[in-house]
């Protein structure tokens, strides 16, 4: 890492994105307490996890993007274990680990070994056990890694669910079309620096200006595609199978501006769509593919 | 809830984290459960062939005496073998760097790691004896050997594998590689084989004569209870050792550590003068003063390993007056303060050994005495010259790109100390080995000898050592004074909460 700072509010959920070895998982395992830096700090919620990570403990739920091989203990004993060990008394710890396996729908696994699940389950019991002490805030490193559509479906809804209850919450994926559907913003990493971050709206208004239109006529598409091409506001333009994807400079008026022209040029619209620019277009024009 | 539950679920509250996950595992390990049965095979086996091969065993007063001598060697065999490899393997691979528990994250503290894993050692330990115990029984049946004497083995066998369960443990959590942890384990397992034979020999003694018998004069007892209050210190050593390694590096993990060895060397200086002024044999403090100041002039190497800066949390627990801070240094992290506070604590063993037990207490200051102060001085000026000059070394060699991190700083040490000692004689040996310049006597003497401290215990040549070592002790404190003064002035208390540095990662 080198000189990185950022900061991600509560009841937001941000992503940290980066090509492979560009120091997520080092990032994350110090937010963590699982590592140290050679230098700096990283305060949660003001607490230092250099200075005090006996504190910082208490307010971080971190979920690695394994889970450390236990041949001999079931589910329920596991999340039993971090209960205690997060100093969780009964009643409260009784009633914290009910909801818990109520919550990530562990109820029927509970007395199954951890070795013996699948890799979606083991997630959803890793997510539990990042969640067993109701920290603050959240570490997840690609947590949808592995999963079957179903269980990314579910994962993201769970996500959701932490975010709005107040939760900040810092995750890594490679699957960056899903995480945009659910970030509110994003932290880009490339060779241990932060390349952007903030939330996604100021981030792609600044370094995607231009809205992105999906358009359909009756007519062919390489009628459309040549006269979108002539246009000037108009950057870039490609076919895609019937429909025409046309990158245009300017925010909303321009995309008016530019139905108005088509219609007067007398092309029978019947699809004409604003798509806004995700995380994947975002991160495939910040980042060059470099590694440390 | 009743009050019989109420109390049942404050004792649950109350379990170490650790036992009750390290117990629940091992119920359920195979492997625990496959040593369990072998174990149970091998004495089944060994009693059985005992019987078959002795048909007189009814009318001979020997049976259960031989019987209760190889059940003991099982016995302690086994825990030995098995209770410190599963514990030690178990927390190593938790602390694995590619894929460290998560209990680590969680906020059991250090202390309750190491003493849930001895806990859950005792458990497993409890489990074997328990398992041993019909055939103790049957041992006893078969007569020529009484209980108190099966029981004073049996807790002998016990403290022996709490040591080495101590061991693995203190092993498991150094921050090293696998290679060089194999390679402690072996050197600690001949140590601990010594104990382990050292309790075999003593077992096997009591079940030949009893503890109260022939042999169990003073002399057994004193030199049962050397090795078992050595056995205890050591297991509290390394207790305080694994716990200041699992500790956050920002802590002052060492106060623990520096607190116990003072503690020990206190009490144990305290009862070597009541053991002067009061015991019967009229011995001196040498034992005392001569494992204090061994043990010093081994910790320089420890001291050296230490870092060098204080974070937030350190400085914010500085006294402010200097007296106070003084103190304090002398029992916080950090080179310049270990090296101060190891050569302290030598400066005030023979200090108190001379006082106490030399010429001001009436001893001829001549002799003996005099052999054994400048054999001790010499030791430990040749433990600060070893320990300082890796330390230099270090700094001007090992900081750049071929960096040594800080706390190997005592590999170099014992490197230089065995080259020291074995490279220059083997090197003459090389070079003048048959060329007829060369005896046997060659080697008990000259320069080459003087980087082997050992010869300090030679007569011939105790004073040519003392003053190399002096020389070089003195070049090496010259050389070190300078940033050894930088670290005690940077002792100072924080003055104000600093914010986050460059790097920080924030959470709002």
């Amino acid at each position: 890492m080198d000189g990185i700072s950022f900061s991600f509010p509560s009841g937001r959920i941000f992503g940290f994105v980066g090509p492979n070895g560009a120091g997520k998982t080092t990032t994350m395992r110090i937010l963590a307490t699982a590592d140290e830096p050679t230098a700096g700090d990283a305060l949660i919620d003001g607490v230092s996890v250099v200075e005090d990570p006996e504190k910082a403990r208490h307010l971080v739920g971190f979920m690695p993007d394994y889970l450390p091989l236990h041949r001999d203990i079931t589910v329920s004993e596991y999340l039993d274990f971090y209960a205690r060990a997060y100093g969780l008394r009964n009643p409260r710890r009784q009633e914290a680990l009910a909801g818990l396996e109520e919550f990530a729908g562990l109820a029927t696994l509970r007395d199954k070994t951890i070795q013996s699940l699948s890799k979606g389950m083991k997630q959803r019991v890793s997510l539990a056990r990042a969640l067993v002490h109701d920290p603050p805030v959240l570490i997840l490193d690609e947590p949808a890694a592995g999963l079957d559509p179903r269980a990314r479906v579910e994962l993201r809804e769970l996500l959701k669910i932490l975010a709005q209850q107040g939760k900040a919450i810092l995750v890594s994926s490679h699957i960056l079309s899903e995480l945009s559907e659910i970030v509110d913003g994003a932290i880009i990493i490339e060779q241990g620096r932060i390349v952007r971050a903030g939330m996604m709206d100021e981030i792609l208004s600044r370094d995607l200006p231009g809205r992105l239109v999906v358009i359909r006529t009756s007519r062919p598409p390489e009628e459309l595609h040549k006269a979108l091409l002539q246009m000037p506001g108009v950057k870039t333009a490609r076919i895609a199978g019937r429909h025409v994807e046309a990158a245009v400079e300017g925010d909303e008026e321009a995309c008016h501006a530019l139905l108005a022209e088509l219609l007067r040029l007398g092309f029978p619209v019947v699809e004409f769509t604003q798509r806004r620019a995700d995380l994947e277009e975002l991160f495939m024009n910040l980042t060059k593919g470099e590694v440390q | 809830m009743n009050a019989l539950s109420a109390v049942a679920q404050r004792v649950d509250d109350g379990l170490n984290p650790i036992v009750v996950k390290e117990a629940r595992q091992a119920v359920r390990s195979r492997f625990v459960s496959a040593v369990f049965l072998v174990f149970l095979a091998l004495q089944l086996v060994v009693v059985w062939l005992y019987v078959l091969f002795n048909p007189d065993l009814a009318s001979e007063l020997s049976g259960g005496r031989d019987v209760t001598g190889i059940l003991f060697s099982i016995l302690t065999g086994s825990c030995m073998l098995f209770v410190p490899v599963y514990s030690g393997v178990r927390l190593a691979w938790e602390r694995s760097a590619v894929q460290m528990d998560l209990m680590f994250t969680t906020t059991v503290s250090p202390g309750a790691v190491i003493r849930g894993k001895m806990v859950n050692a005792a458990l497993l330990t409890g489990l074997i004896y328990s398992a041993c115990a019909p055939f103790m029984t049957f041992a006893y049946l078969l007569r020529g050997i009484d209980l108190p004497t099966i029981f004073l083995m049996l807790a002998l066998g016990l403290l022996n594998v709490a040591l080495a369960v101590q061991f693995a443990l203190f092993l498991a959590c150094i921050p090293t590689s696998i290679l060089a942890k194999v390679f402690l384990g072996l050197f600690g397992m001949g140590v601990l084989l010594f104990w382990m034979f050292s309790g075999l020999w003593m077992g096997f003694a009591m079940s030949s004569f009893g503890p109260f018998g022939p042999t169990g004069g003073s002399d057994f007892w004193t030199g049962m209870a050397t090795l078992a209050l050595s056995a205890l210190l050591t297991i509290g050593l390394l207790y305080v050792f694994s716990v200041a390694v699992l500790s956050p590096p920002s802590a002052n993990r060492m106060l623990p550590v520096r607190a116990y060895i003072v503690a020990v060397w206190l009490v144990l200086g305290i009862v070597s003068v009541l053991w002067k002024y009061l015991g019967a044999s009229g011995a001196g403090m040498e034992p005392w003063a001569a494992c204090s100041v061994a043990f010093f002039a081994i910790w320089f190497a420890v001291a050296v390993s230490e870092r060098s800066a204080w974070g937030a949390r350190v400085r914010r627990r500085i006294p402010k007056r200097i007296l106070a801070r003084a103190v304090a240094f002398l029992f916080t992290s950090g080179l310049a303060a270990g090296v101060l506070w190891t050569a302290g604590m030598i400066v005030l063993t023979l200090a108190i050994f001379y006082l106490v037990d030399g010429p001001v207490a009436g001893r001829r200051p001549g002799g003996d005495f005099k052999d054994f102060f400048v054999v001790s001085a010499g030791l430990a000026l040749y433990g600060f010259a070893y320990a300082m000059t890796a330390a230099i070394l270090r700094r001007l060699l090992f900081s750049g790109r071929l960096r040594i991190p800080h706390y190997y700083t005592w590999v170099i040490a014992m490197a230089l100390l065995t080259v020291g000692t074995i490279f220059p004689g083997a090197v003459l040996i090389l070079t003048c080995y048959g060329t007829g310049r060369w005896s046997l006597d060659t080697l008990s003497g000259g320069p080459w000898t003087l980087t082997n401290p050992f010869y300090l215990f030679s007569n011939d040549s105790r004073v040519e050592h003392l003053v190399f070592g002096s020389v070089w002790a003195a070049l090496m404190a010259a050389a070190s004074i300078p940033w050894m003064v930088r670290e005690a002035a940077a002792f100072r208390p924080l003055a104000s909460e600093p914010g986050p540095s460059s790097g920080s990662v924030t959470h709002g």
